[in-house]
């Protein structure tokens, strides 16, 4: 048992995007620039609660990066230029339950990075379903029809409803 | 001669490329195989190279097509066997590429939990992680072999046990310091060489603790055994 118990210690439980990213090497005074040759960030831009202007997005970025780390991974993988960057740290917010109002879980900790783009760059956060109605919508409608279609097999039927609908 | 049968093949190899790279395998140690083998190259689809288009921020985003669809077709992730026969560049490249799209994935999941929608496919986000691990798993593969190379270790810094300021055992891995760790008079607050005479009678007493909690387990197994053994007989030397 213990033994066993030895081996799982090792064992990597959380997945990749929510681990630490691994140390960095310790840097003395005359060394090379630090590299991050496979950087583990990752960042999502999400839609923006207030009216913003043009140049401006909006991120949701890992934790431990920096406004430099925002600015470079921005620049060299995405090659988007970038005139500043800053970030602030939100805590999450208590779900609460309605009816008695006590806390039933904590929303999570988020960091986000409010990004200004340069060179007259602009960007408009699209809109997914503009032309494809999103899936739940379309479920509706589908739902919508078989009761219709079921109120006028009732009208058609209407002296064999006590019948399953097979013999009818 | 030459010039007839290369002909034939670049017809040959209009038709399917299959076939023309089954051909250059087959005549490998021919004296056409020059000819042979230019063409065939030509044609292979493996070869042919395409950069991912540029969109700047919208590489965020899924692409157009897929924006409130209800099912996205992904294929598996890449698997280790697969990598190690990649060279570091083209892994380096095959990171970033999984950065992006896991990034992409975490956006659109974002925006669709926003529009109270489920994102079509999530599981393709596992996929990115699985295949991006497979890559790290690989380096290190590679990093630890060429360390055992160059100086007969692995490159692992391990760990060792110290005792802290509770007087416990505690095992510690080794990390990287400007200072050693006999310099640093942060470090002996935490792990003090000698522990304090007033916490050395607590640790007695969970030492103590431990060794009631021991022995009580083991005297209910061995009441455990008595028990089955005069319930089954049988079981007398197999327990």
């Amino acid at each position: 048992m213990a033994s066993s118990l030895k081996d799982l210690r090792g064992l990597r439980l959380l997945p990749l995007w929510r681990r630490r990213v691994p140390r960095y090497p310790v840097y003395m005074n005359g060394d090379p620039q630090l590299r991050l040759t496979m950087p583990h960030f990752w960042m999502k831009m999400v839609r923006p609660e207030k009216e913003i202007p043009e140049n401006q997005v909006q991120f949701i970025v890992h934790p431990q990066m920096s406004v430099i780390d925002v600015k470079n991974y921005l620049e060299k993988v995405y090659k988007v230029p970038v005139l500043d960057v800053r970030t602030k740290v939100f805590a999450g917010k208590d779900i609460t339950q309605q009816a008695r109002g006590h806390v039933l879980a904590k929303e999570e900790d988020h960091k986000k990075a409010y990004v200004q783009l340069a060179d007259g760059e602009s960007f408009e956060f699209p809109d997914l379903f503009e032309e494809n109605k999103p899936a739940t919508e379309k479920q509706a409608k589908e739902v919508k029809k078989q009761e219709r279609t079921g109120l006028e097999d009732q009208r058609k039927h209407w002296d064999r409803l006590t019948i399953p609908t097979w013999f009818r | 001669m030459a010039g007839a049968l290369r002909s034939a093949v670049a017809s040959i190899s209009r038709c399917c490329h299959k076939s023309v790279a089954f051909l250059s395998r087959f005549n490998q140690h021919s004296l056409l195989q020059n000819s042979l083998s230019v063409d065939s190259r030509l044609m292979l689809p493996s070869l042919l190279h395409t950069t991912s288009p540029q969109h700047g921020l919208m590489e965020f985003f899924d692409i157009k097509k897929n924006w409130g669809e209800e099912n996205v077709k992904s294929g598996r992730p890449w698997r280790m066997d697969e990598l190690r026969i990649k060279n570091n560049s083209d892994l380096h490249k095959l990171w970033y590429v999984l950065l992006k799209e896991r990034n992409m994935l975490f956006t659109m999941q974002h925006e669709y939990e926003k529009q109270s929608e489920l994102l079509p496919n999530p599981e393709r986000i596992e996929k990115v992680e699985e295949s991006m691990e497979n890559i790290m798993t690989v380096i290190k593969e590679r990093d630890e072999a060429f360390n055992l190379l160059e100086t007969g270790k692995t490159g692992d810094p391990g760990g060792r046990y110290v005792k802290n300021y509770l007087g416990l055992r505690q095992y510690k891995r080794n990390t990287e310091h400007l200072i050693p760790h006999y310099m640093n008079k942060f470090y002996f607050l935490l792990y003090p060489k000698n522990v304090s005479k007033r916490t050395e009678k607590y640790i007695a007493l969970y030492k103590e603790e431990q060794r009631v909690e021991r022995r009580r387990q083991q005297r209910s197994e061995r009441m455990m055994r008595k028990r089955l053994i005069q319930k089954f007989p049988h079981l007398q030397d197999k327990l």
